[in-house]
């Protein structure tokens, strides 16, 4: 699974470093950054947990075809 | 007087009707969350008559439709109905749009990252287990004044770089200007007269002090004497109009968002209970008390012709956008009327969306789960006082002016 956030929706909420650091970081203008492109095995739910709590729907999930 | 030709669209009773032409927020008979909510389920775009007409706008997504759309609706001729303004010009970044918004704001959000708030968190929990202490030592307490006021309050200041000392000096500027802004001219010219010339002198000295200095103190006055907008220094105005934005918005609003948080802990056990079981819970009651209750209400004029909701809307409009309505849409939040602190998605907009998405949210977010963790540990249990009765204080910033509580066994 890959994951990225829409920089033009994010707007530093921060939910998802906050509520899912292992996931994501805060980046230096403290937007929402992952860590990773791909999301680390075992936390493909997690990462669909942070996608649902973002307000403005920021968090892109996707599974390569 | 309204300056809109537009009639409401929304079939509503003549009741409604009534309370929303009436409707304006510095109204201290009113209970916020029960109006706003009739509105919000009736007539989710309302049109109030009273300080020069504008519609009162309810609805989660409605507000984060007009707050992510500052080119449709801007800030540049006031965030507050009636607007204001300062007389040396507009106050930073608040009264300004993209893209010169973010040239103002980049270099403040360098000083309330996330990263640089959690280093603060020692302090920032010595406050709170300082103020906690007193009130268990004694037995009883009165939390607004004892609590809710001086624990953001000092690490603000500390943060800004202001004397501890002169604490309630900024908070009688801060409660003058929210006098002022709440729609009569008398007021504000008052402020306008005596209090804005003494504030500003105030920072500017302090500003001096930082320019003089070989070697000035790692504070938000001393970066605002190094900021940027763009690729030119702030001037002295600009770093004074931020500062009159602090001022505002840094000593009011946790202080407000505590007098729920303690109102709501002191008549809810169950909830408290939660905490005290499982402080991990912390950080999302924190959320879900910032959805449940928001607490600013800001304002934002149409540069066109447009819609909110099936509102139609035309240019020159005020909107007013209220959080507190937002975070209890069912539409958006299932059971919104529950507080729960497992609430998952809690995808709230209590810190404001769009641009201006409330620059201290990480710091409101850490001084609201220290203040928690230390009250599960030294004050876990308290109720009212026999015969509190805490009263709204409407405004722009919605809070409770009377906490007065007992501490108990909870037994």
């Amino acid at each position: 699974m890959k994951l990225s956030i829409n920089s033009g929706e994010c707007c530093g909420h921060g939910r998802c470093f906050t509520f899912f650091p292992q996931l994501f970081e805060p980046d230096d203008d403290g937007l929402g950054r992952p860590r990773s492109e791909t999301v680390p095995a075992g936390l493909e739910s997690l990462a669909q947990s942070a996608v649902a709590e973002c307000p403005e729907r920021a968090i892109v999930l996707t599974t390569p075809a | 007087m309204t300056t809109s030709e537009n009639t409401r669209t929304c079939p509503v009773s003549p009741e409604v009707a009534q309370a929303a032409a009436a409707f304006h927020l510095f109204d201290q008979e009113m209970n916020p969350h029960a109006v706003l909510g009739a509105f919000r389920q009736q007539c989710p775009v309302a049109r109030s008559e009273q300080l020069g007409g504008f519609w009162v706008v309810t609805k989660h997504a409605d507000i984060q439709h007009v707050l992510k759309n500052p080119d449709i609706f801007s800030s540049a001729e006031g965030n507050s109905i009636p607007p204001v303004f300062d007389p040396i010009g507009t106050w930073i970044p608040l009264h300004f749009d993209p893209p010169a918004h973010g040239k103002y704001r980049r270099d403040l959000n360098a000083n309330f990252l996330p990263q640089k708030i959690a280093s603060m968190e020692a302090d920032i929990r010595y406050q709170a287990r300082k103020y906690l202490r007193t009130i268990v030592e004694r037995g009883h307490g009165e939390l607004v004044w004892e609590v809710c006021v001086p624990y953001p309050s000092m690490t603000f200041l500390v943060m800004l770089g202001a004397p501890v000392e002169d604490v309630e000096t900024l908070l009688n500027w801060k409660n003058m200007n929210m006098i002022g802004m709440s729609g009569d001219p008398d007021a504000e010219e008052y402020v306008d007269e005596y209090i804005r010339p003494e504030y500003l002198a105030y920072f500017n000295a302090l500003l001096d002090e930082r320019v003089n200095s070989d070697n000035p103190p790692d504070d938000i006055l001393t970066a605002l004497t190094r900021a940027n907008y763009g690729d030119r220094p702030f001037t002295r105005d600009e770093m004074l109009r931020v500062c009159t934005t602090l001022m505002i918005a840094g000593l009011d609003t946790v202080t407000a968002a505590l007098t729920w948080t303690f109102y709501f802990l002191a008549t809810q056990p169950a909830h408290r209970r939660q905490l005290i079981d499982d402080p991990s819970l912390i950080p999302s009651a924190v959320e879900e008390l910032n959805r449940y209750f928001g607490i600013v209400s800001v304002a934002r004029r149409a540069t066109q012709d447009t819609t909110v909701g099936e509102q139609a809307i035309k240019q020159g409009d005020w909107v007013l956008c209220t959080l507190p309505a937002a975070g209890r849409d069912e539409t958006e939040f299932p059971d919104a009327d529950t507080v729960d602190f497992h609430r998952s998605p809690n995808r709230h907009i209590g810190f404001g969306t769009g641009p201006h998405r409330c620059l201290g949210i990480h710091l409101a977010r850490l001084e609201m789960k220290v203040l928690l963790e230390e009250m599960v540990k030294i004050m876990p249990h308290f109720e009212l006082a026999p015969g509190c009765k805490p009263g709204f204080q409407n405004g722009i910033v919605l809070s409770l002016d009377d906490l007065e509580i007992v501490v108990t066994d909870g037994t």
